[in-house]
């Protein structure tokens, strides 16, 4: 089965960001701490809503924090 | 830990002790006074799960109330994946409830027969059963979302 892959550079944005802690990053966004670890683990994939919310938190547009890398087989 | 975490444990908690008061209590039924195996498991096991009902009903309607007393000032406590891993723990709940009421009903047909009557407290027995299933399957999932993560965004 293929599995889509998204990675995301929201941990090494935060620290770009004055070292931006995950529960401000989450006030910012709108979600929850544990959702921004998840997030950045690559448990979890965000509706389009909340990746948008993200990237506006960074002053960035959604691709620079996203990435869309195919699909892998498994 | 989050409060949906944390309530999926208590679930699961509260179920074990049931089962395990409900076993001693059965037992007890039997040796002490003598009881039959059904008679002492209907008398056994009605007060746990009843409690346990109980218990759980309440946490689970009641938690939204109380994190509202420890939550900070603009802590945003709900989101959509909460709302994601809750929804896809109802679907497993139901799909276990329904198992277990057929389940249930084959292996009855097949043991006592389809021209046989059964008593009335039988029913109650596969009422609670089907919940209990719901309620395990609920809180299994829950946790192990959080633990593992969503199947979601993965075809």
């Amino acid at each position: 089965m293929a599995k889509v892959k998204f990675t995301n550079s929201i941990r090494r944005l935060r620290f770009e960001n004055n070292e931006m802690s995950q529960q401000d990053l989450a006030g910012k966004a709108g979600c929850t701490r544990q959702t921004i670890i998840a997030i950045e683990q690559g448990k979890y994939n965000p509706s389009l809503a909340l990746a948008f919310k993200i990237a506006r938190a960074f002053g960035k547009s959604i691709e620079e924090v996203f990435c869309y890398s195919g699909e892998s087989a498994e | 830990m989050n409060k949906t975490q944390k309530v999926a444990w208590f679930q699961l908690i509260v179920i074990a002790l049931a089962a395990i008061a409900s076993v001693i209590n059965s037992f007890l039924y039997m040796h002490k006074y003598g009881y039959s195996f059904t008679k002492a498991w209907w008398f056994g096991t009605i007060w746990p799960i009843i409690i346990c009902v109980f218990l759980v009903v309440f946490a689970t309607t009641f938690s939204k109330t109380f994190s509202k007393f420890y939550r900070k000032k603009g802590e945003i406590l709900f989101d959509e994946r909460d709302l994601l891993i809750q929804r896809q723990a109802s679907r497993f709940g139901y799909a276990a409830a329904f198992v277990f009421f057929v389940a249930s009903f084959i292996i009855t047909s097949k043991v006592v027969g389809m021209d046989t009557l059964i008593p009335a407290y039988w029913l109650a027995r596969f009422f609670l059963g089907g919940w209990l299933s719901m309620a395990v399957a609920h809180a299994i999932t829950i946790l192990v979302c959080y633990k593992f993560g969503l199947t979601n965004g993965k075809s």
